[in-house]
């Protein structure tokens, strides 16, 4: 197994990291304006001062060789100045975001096959029913309804019109974090998130569960009279719920690039509204840090997808 | 082909999903004719007006018109859709085919290209590139078609593997047919049913893309209207509350656009291959 895990760390997950990096750093680089720019606009200074701070900043070095540099730094965890007033380093503003973003991912990932999983097992079990008709349906609304609607019409309905719920936010200063109040915050936010990853997994576990139901070894398993039940629970969801596991690493992404949206509609302090604020604002070092943050959080959510296949089917560990 | 439109037609969802889509399309192309204002005349004494007879819709806060912003709005979004898929299905086409018939060294470096682009949240990357060159409709088209490369060329590459190995190919390399006329000429044509799925079903996601960007004003900019960015300019939370007509129409048109075409597609789908299971794919 940890052949297999090494294998994927080191063939398929550096390469692919090193490859973003470069290619943002890339298209950073390509941006108009330079570091140097805002420097052109103060008055009593000279030409001298301005290449001086060219040289000091690299930017005389060749493309490759400031790319390296630039690495160098980060891989010891500096991310520069942010560009505004404040001057704070990226790597802190970053750090400050990045929870409430892993907590209302998580959740909504947690959401999304906590519900998607027992549905998809139902409308394939109950297949050509009403149920099964109706999750299908759903699950299409689900993929095709956007997000930023679903999150409004939420807003709408619950927090302004019966006023039940926050309408968005993550604790206000010196609020208690109780159980209660996390559960208040992080509805609606995670249902908007995790809706479109409920109705995937819906579909994808309902026709994985009866790609299984149609083998063989089920046909055996009723043969010697196994309860219906017992062959569906026992034998094929075990077998049904692997291909499912790819799925995971493959939704992280997704997760990340609905968080942007769903968390500027609910006002949530995590790295996607810091990343739209960063890009209003045109601040580099920020917009590059929390691009930085996301590929290095695919990466882990991937090498987790990994290890929890490898441990869920014997036959990747002898590969 | 008659016998995938007969398939086709026996899908009741696929088939309202395709009345739908041709009510919008019309409506986009004969806006000039069926709005009743120009779409872009503020009128500072009706602003914020609920639905009336002279405003179907009601008026934004500017006082403009919102159905007649939402037809010309339409225009943009179904463009942005077609012009960006174009794009990426352009860029897949010679990237899947490049590596998937020669293999190899191209063939890993191309993947591994596809690998960076596909592992990394989309809308991010988006916002990053539009914040650089500045948000314009052309830009957001560039952008979206660029990042969605992967998806065809993985589909393409897929095909040309399985077709490579074909008697048919087999024969013209025989004949003396140069790569790229084996390439194009031959198996392409080959792989244009699973290619009219992936890119009907990549237009409904760039409709959404489209308005998740202007939605978050960096997609198509001011005053021009696309339903992301009249969506955008209802988040004050008075606006919410108290004007739903700015918001909810907008919001509906791309919805009920999505679902359509996402029906259309799964209905294309089955009519090609009718042995596949409806549901086995994963947007």
């Amino acid at each position: 197994m940890w052949r297999y895990i090494v294998r994927r760390v080191f063939l398929q997950g550096i390469p692919v990291l090193l490859g973003f990096t470069f290619l943002l750093y890339f298209v950073i680089t390509i941006a108009p304006g330079s570091p140097v720019t805002h420097l052109r606009g103060v008055p009593n200074i000279d030409q001298e001062t301005i290449a001086r701070r060219e040289a000091q900043l690299g930017l005389n070095d060749s493309f490759p060789v400031q790319y390296i540099k630039w690495l160098g730094r980060v891989l010891r965890g500096d991310l520069g100045l942010s560009f505004d007033s404040s001057r704070r380093p990226v790597a802190e503003l970053i750090m400050e975001r990045m929870p409430a973003t892993i907590i209302l991912s998580l959740s909504s990932i947690i959401l999304a096959w906590a519900i998607g999983i027992p549905v998809g097992i139902l409308s394939a079990r109950y297949q050509y029913s009403a149920l099964d008709y109706a999750v299908t349906f759903l699950a299409f609304v689900g993929i095709s309804i956007p997000s930023f609607f679903f999150g409004l019409l939420l807003l709408y309905v619950f927090a302004l019109k019966l006023n039940v719920l926050p309408a968005g936010g993550f604790f206000m200063a010196g609020e208690a974090r109780t159980f209660m109040g996390y559960v208040r915050y992080l509805l609606l936010p995670s249902i908007t998130l995790g809706l479109s990853d409920i109705a995937g997994i819906a579909r994808y576990m309902r026709s994985s569960l009866l790609e299984v139901l149609g083998q063989d070894f089920l046909r055996t398993a009723r043969a010697k009279g196994l309860a219906e039940s017992i062959v569906l629970y026992k034998h094929a969801l075990r077998n049904a719920l692997l291909p499912i596991l790819t799925l995971m690493g493959f939704t992280i992404p997704f997760i990340f690039s609905g968080a942007v949206i769903v968390e500027s509609i609910f006002a949530w302090p995590g790295l996607g509204s810091l990343a739209i604020q960063a890009v209003n604002e045109r601040n580099y070092p920020v917009i590059m840090g929390i691009n930085l943050m996301f590929a290095v959080l695919i990466f882990l959510g991937n090498l987790i997808a990994d290890i929890s296949y490898a441990v869920a089917d014997p036959r990747i560990r002898y590969e | 082909m008659r016998k995938v439109w007969r398939r086709f037609r026996r899908n009741k969802l696929a088939l309202a999903g395709l009345c739908v889509l041709v009510i919008f399309i019309l409506s986009a192309v004969f806006a000039p004719y069926l709005a009743p204002h120009d779409p872009n005349r503020a009128n500072l004494r009706e602003r914020n007006q609920p639905p009336s007879k002279e405003h179907p819709f009601g008026t934004d806060d500017m006082g403009r018109d919102i159905l007649s912003r939402l037809l010309y709005g339409g225009r943009i979004s179904l463009s942005v859709g077609l012009v960006s898929v174009g794009i990426s299905l352009t860029i897949g086409l010679v990237m899947g085919a490049l590596a998937g018939y020669f293999g190899g060294a191209v063939d890993t470096v191309i993947m591994r290209l596809a690998d960076i682009f596909y592992s990394f949240p989309f809308l991010i990357l988006a916002i990053t590139i539009s914040a650089i060159f500045g948000p314009s409709i052309y830009n957001t088209m560039i952008i979206l078609g660029v990042l969605s490369w992967p998806g065809p060329a993985r589909l393409l590459r897929a095909e040309f593997l399985k077709l490579k190995t074909s008697d048919f190919v087999a024969a013209a390399t025989a004949l003396g047919a140069s790569p790229s006329r084996i390439m194009f000429r031959h198996i392409l044509p080959n792989a244009f049913s699973p290619l009219l799925v992936s890119a009907t079903l990549g237009v409904a996601s760039a409709i959404l893309s489209e308005a998740g960007l202007s939605f978050l004003g960096l997609g198509v900019p001011p005053p021009a209207p696309s339903w992301g960015n009249m969506l955008n300019r209802a988040r004050p939370l008075h606006v919410l509350a108290g004007m739903p007509w700015m918001w909810i129409p907008p919001g509906l048109a791309v919805f009920v656009v999505v679902l359509s075409i996402n029906f259309v597609g799964d209905g294309l789908r089955d009519a090609f291959d009718p042995r596949q299971d409806q549901s086995q794919s994963y947007e």
